[in-house]
C-alpha cells in the first residue's frame, strides 16, 4: 500500500517537474495540512504562519528539480517549512535566547497522562516564549540534536540546551493546568 | 535522546495536520505566475541576444568571401592610390629633371630667336616669374624657376625679326626659392643698368600689354607675358 503511495507520489512529482499546475495542486492539497501545522507550531500568530506556508511551498514548486527522489519527499518539503518558519523567526527577531547556567536536561519529567488533542497541545506550545518554542520544536518534534540547533540559530550548544529544559518545565506546568481545568469541567458536568 | 515527554509531545504532533484556509492556495498560485512570468520575460531576452549574437557571427563566418573582397578591393585601391601618387610624383621630378630652363613660348606672330648682343630694336623687356610652376605644389615650390623674357613689341614686326632674350635660371632642385630670387633679383637689377645705360631700349609697357590683350582678342592675358 505504501509502495503504491510512493509510486503515484513519484508520478505527481514529476508531472510537478514540469510545471503541470494540477500536480501541483495535487502536492499542495496532500502535504499543505501537515505542513500548516508545522509552521502554527513554530510561529504563534497565525497570519506569520500563512506567509510562512506560501512562501515554503512557492520554494518547493521553484525548486522540485532539485528533488532527486533520495529520501522521503515530506521529508524534504518539511526541511523547507522548517527553514523558512526559521527564517521569518529571524526576521521579526523575536527569539530571546537567554543563557541559562544550569540545564536540568536529565531529569525525567512525568509522563503526562493527558487527553488533549493535538491542535490543544499545539495551543499550549505557542504560549511558549519564542526562544523556547523554538528549540523544543527544533529537538523535542524534528528530532534535531543540540549542535544542529545551535547551529541553525546561531546560539551556543548549551544555551539550546538551557532553553529546551525551561520549555519543557514551562510546558509541563501549562499541561498540569489545563488537566486540573479539563477536570473541574468534566466534574461538574457529571454533578 | 528523547525522555517521555517529549515523546508523548511527538507521537501526538509530528503526524498532526491543520486545514489551511483557501486564500494560501491562491496566493500560491499567484507567486508562480508571476515567477512564471518572469522566467519567460527574461528567456525571451536570453534567447533574443544569444540568436542576435549567433546571428551575427554566423553572417560573418558564412560571408567570409565578401569581406576578403572587401578587403583586398580596399587594399588593391590602396595600392592604386599608393601607385598613382607615385608615378605622378615621378612624372613631376621627371618633367623638372627634363625642362630645368622653361621656355616661354612667343605667339605666332613673333618668332623668338637667340641673339647674341643686344640690339636697340628690342623695345620692351618683361621679367616673369612663371607662377603655373610655383603654385602646382607647395613642394614644387623648391624647384620653382624663374625666367625673365625679353620680347619684342608687335609694332615692329614687320620691320625687325623680333627677337626674345630668354633668362633663364637654372632648375637646380638643390636651390631654394630664396637663392632662386635672390639670383632673379640680381639679373634684374643687372639688367635694369643696361636699360639705363643705354644699351637696351625700352617702350612704353601698359601699351604693350593692351595690344596684346587686343591681339589675342580675349580678356585674358597672353600667356606669354606673365606679370
Amino acid at each position: 500500500m505504501l509502495e503504491v503511495y510512493r509510486n503515484q507520489d513519484k508520478e505527481w512529482i514529476e508531472r510537478c517537474k514540469k510545471g503541470d499546475p494540477r500536480a501541483q495542486r495535487y502536492i499542495y492539497d496532500r502535504y499543505a495540512p501537515r505542513m500548516f501545522a508545522v509552521c502554527c507550531r513554530y510561529l504563534s500568530a497565525d497570519m506569520e504562519a500563512e506567509d510562512a506556508l506560501v512562501t515554503a511551498f512557492t520554494k518547493v514548486f521553484k525548486h522540485i528539480g532539485q528533488y532527486r527522489f533520495e529520501g522521503s519527499f515530506e521529508g524534504w518539503i518539511r526541511r523547507i517549512v522548517v527553514n523558512e518558519a526559521l527564517s521569518m523567526i529571524r526576521k521579526n527577531k523575536s527569539v530571546m535566547l537567554l543563557q541559562i547556567e544550569t540545564h536540568p536536561d536529565e531529569q525525567d519529567l512525568t509522563f503526562p497522562d493527558s487527553q488533549l488533542e493535538a491542535d490543544e497541545l499545539i495551543e499550549l506550545i505557542a504560549a511558549l516564549p519564542t526562544g523556547y518554542r523554538t528549540v523544543f520544536n527544533l529537538y523535542a518534534i524534528e528530532g534535531y540534536a543540540h549542535q544542529e540547533i545551535a547551529e541553525q540559530l546561531g546560539i551556543n550548544e548549551n544555551t539550546s540546551k538551557s532553553q529546551l529544559s525551561r520549555a519543557r518545565k514551562m510546558l509541563r506546568d501549562l499541561l498540569e493546568a489545563r488537566e486540573r481545568q479539563l477536570k473541574k469541567i468534566i466534574g461538574e458536568d457529571e454533578k | 535522546m528523547k525522555n517521555n515527554f517529549d515523546r508523548f509531545f511527538y507521537e501526538r504532533l509530528h503526524k498532526s495536520t491543520r486545514i489551511p484556509p483557501d486564500r494560501i492556495w491562491q496566493r500560491i498560485e499567484q507567486n508562480n505566475m508571476d515567477k512564471k512570468r518572469s522566467v519567460k520575460f527574461w528567456r525571451m531576452a536570453a534567447i533574443l541576444v544569444v540568436g542576435i549574437t549567433s546571428g551575427i557571427f554566423a553572417f560573418r563566418m558564412l560571408n567570409p568571401v565578401q569581406e576578403n573582397k572587401k578587403l583586398a578591393s580596399n587594399s588593391v585601391i590602396n595600392k592604386q592610390e599608393k601607385n598613382l601618387i607615385k608615378s605622378q610624383s615621378a612624372t613631376r621630378i621627371e618633367e623638372k629633371k627634363s625642362t630645368p630652363v622653361v621656355v616661354m613660348r612667343p605667339r605666332r606672330s613673333v618668332k623668338p630667336q637667340m641673339v647674341q648682343p643686344i640690339q636697340p630694336l628690342i623695345e620692351e623687356v618683361v621679367i616673369t616669374e612663371d607662377q603655373r610652376l610655383i603654385t602646382g605644389t607647395e613642394s614644387d615650390f623648391t624647384v620653382a624657376e624663374v625666367s625673365g623674357s625679353l620680347i619684342t613689341s608687335e609694332e615692329n614686326e614687320s620691320a625687325v625679326e623680333p627677337m626674345v632674350i630668354i633668362y633663364s635660371l637654372p632648375a637646380d632642385g638643390s636651390a631654394t626659392n630664396k637663392s632662386v630670387k635672390a639670383t632673379a633679383v640680381d639679373r634684374f637689377l643687372n639688367f635694369a643698368r643696361d636699360v639705363k645705360s643705354g644699351d637696351v631700349a625700352l617702350v612704353d609697357f601698359k601699351t604693350l600689354r593692351q595690344r596684346a590683350r587686343f591681339n589675342s582678342g580675349k580678356r585674358k592675358v597672353n600667356p606669354n607675358i606673365l606679370f
